[in-house]
């Protein structure tokens, strides 16, 4: 398996606190990752610096081969690295299809191109019901869920999901889980930083732990969370 | 049932066509006046309402369409309009070349501060605009020599007849609500919108965030030059009063009243705060305080504007809003 990801040494320091200390890891064409650790052990500001919101102090991204590290967010994006956020990130100003279209037009595609394939992601995700309705009037989980069909109008080559399946209705986490799922078998690639362990031991073959910015275990999912140091670190050391 | 009432309130879709058909009866409605026998003074009255419509629609595309707050849509008026006076002035190049110079002169500088400071998040933009605006009344104030300064230089009348100004402009605001409505329409419409809404998502996603700013930015800066340029050779002396803050507080009014990120909304604020202030003017001084008042209860009371309060009633009463909000609730409730 080719690395389609590489991340070396990469460091994020907050004044003095080291937010990321030295991460490493590579992740190889049509893998799904799942990202694990603590709160504030540097899953999401690795994710940021990976898409570009945040500029690392050290350290080298790698896209396909192509260093990214420090490059534009929207570079990032269109070079086939998207990113979904914890906190949902739609436009709630704009009715869910100007949405789909508004993230398809920006990543290249033309206008039938891009509202046949929104409608097909819509119809993937259970949301063509919604379609003309403004993203503000979709409940918490379905705007979620519009997020991450705003990644995949155009396939990119590696999904950054963080928390997807966080504060959402059952069935809708089915839906996503049922695409990822899906859409991974045929070869796309993910990042899943997620603290719902059923959903990441069931889709995730392999994990990498991060523990106080560092990388605590990295490898097969049932192996990695049976280290006594992943379960301190997310237990205690007095579990 | 949260859905359906937030669906009830919502305000008008910034890309409405209906917005534009209304708009362009309003204007086909001040067509015949002069005809009809509107007189000279209400004539410039329409006339000076049209020009702050322009001012105040482009201003819109930037506040209200991709959330860019600019202190300068009075300060490129001016620059537009200095700059065919100069021209005119001192190497006799007719207004009809003139006019187009200076919206490409306030487009370039626009284009220039915009990638200077929309890289930056914050108020650098606001900061800045505030002081190119005063920069530029203060450059013009004491370049007297160039300028002449308070006194103004006279440029040449486009027309002999008032009313081919009034359809001058009528035109013009016709035509600018027609390209505004074109272009919200076009990817880059949806850009727009998008970094109003949110630009970090809309960065995530793909959308070059700097570039349509500066893109709206500029677009907007040459827009308000063009305007200015107009304005000047129908007021046929350019004085660094087009320029002064206090007009882009009117403009901003205007759209306040009319309906931020509305395509009608900076019309009818325009016409409705100029007109107004025709019978305010007993009030002297005073009639400074009321438009701030006005803005403030707006702001406080109605954000959605005149035009957006309309668009809400509107919903509400056709009920198609309802209509998409019980769908959805039927959807829900299925399996």
């Amino acid at each position: 398996m080719s690395a389609l990801i590489a991340v070396e040494n990469l460091t994020k320091r907050f004044g003095s606190l080291v937010a990321v200390d030295g991460v490493s890891f590579t992740i190889g064409d049509g893998e799904l990752v799942g990202f694990l650790g603590p709160n504030g052990s540097g899953k999401t500001t690795v994710l940021n610096m990976m898409s570009g919101l945040l500029r690392p102090d050290a350290g080298r991204i790698a896209l396909d081969g192509t260093d990214v590290g420090g490059m534009a967010a929207d570079s990032i994006a269109r070079a086939g690295m998207i990113r979904m956020f914890q906190l949902t990130r739609v436009y709630t100003e704009m009715t869910v299809i100007e949405n789909l279209l508004t993230a398809g037009f920006a990543l290249g595609l033309g206008k039938r191109e891009a509202t046949e394939r929104a409608d097909e992601v819509l119809d993937d995700l259970k949301l063509l019901a919604y379609r003309e309705a403004f993203a503000s009037d979709l409940s918490g989980g379905q705007q979620k869920l519009l997020e991450f069909a705003c990644c995949f109008m155009k396939a990119p080559k590696i999904a950054l999901l963080d928390e997807p399946f966080a504060a959402i209705h059952p069935t809708m986490r089915q839906v996503l889980a049922d695409y990822v799922r899906r859409t991974n078998a045929a070869g796309q690639a993910y990042i899943l930083v997620s603290h719902d362990m059923p959903i990441v031991i069931d889709l995730c073959p392999r994990v990498v732990c991060l523990a106080a910015g560092s990388v605590l275990a990295d490898g097969p999912t049932d192996q990695v969370l049976r280290e006594p140091a992943v379960i301190e670190a997310y237990l205690g050391p007095n579990h | 049932m949260a859905s359906r009432v937030s669906s009830l309130r919502r305000p008008a879709a910034p890309t409405s066509r209906t917005q534009l058909l209304v708009a362009l009866a309003i204007l086909a409605a001040l067509a015949p006046l002069p005809s009809l026998g509107l007189e000279i003074y209400w004539q410039g009255v329409v006339i000076t309402s049209l020009y702050y419509a322009l001012l105040a629609s482009n201003w819109n595309l930037l506040a209200g369409y991709t959330g860019l707050f600019s202190l300068a849509p009075a300060g490129f008026a001016m620059l537009g309009a200095y700059v065919t006076a100069l021209l005119w002035t001192y190497a006799g190049v007719e207004p009809w070349l003139g006019i187009p110079a200076g919206a490409i002169v306030c487009a370039i500088v626009g284009l220039v501060i915009g990638v200077l400071t929309l890289r930056l998040s914050g108020p650098y933009l606001a900061l800045t605009t505030l002081a190119l605006a005063e920069i530029l009344r203060v450059i013009v104030l004491n370049s007297f020599d160039i300028t002449r300064g308070e006194i103004g230089l006279q440029v040449p009348a486009l027309f002999a007849h008032q009313s081919s100004y009034y359809y001058m402009f009528l035109v013009a605001v016709g035509g600018f609500l027609i390209g505004l409505h074109w272009l919200l329409g076009q990817p880059c419409g949806l850009y727009l919108r998008a970094i109003r809404n949110d630009e970090t998502g809309a960065r995530a996603r793909g959308v070059r965030t700097v570039f349509w700013k500066v893109f709206a930015f500029s677009v907007s800066s040459g827009l308000s030059g063009l305007a200015g340029a107009l304005f000047a050779h129908y007021v046929i002396i350019v004085s660094p009063s087009i320029g002064h803050l206090l007009v882009t507080g009117l403009v901003m009014s205007m759209v306040v009243l009319g309906g931020m990120g509305t395509l009608l909304g900076p019309l009818v604020g325009a016409l409705l705060v100029n007109v107004s202030s025709e019978y305010l003017r007993a009030a002297g001084d005073y009639q400074h305080i009321v438009f701030p008042i006005v803005v403030i209860l707006f702001a406080r009371f109605c954000r959605e504007g005149l035009v957006g309060r309309a668009a809400m009633i509107f919903n509400a009463r056709v009920g198609t809003q309802a209509r998409s909000g019980a769908k959805a609730t039927e959807v829900l409730a299925s399996p």
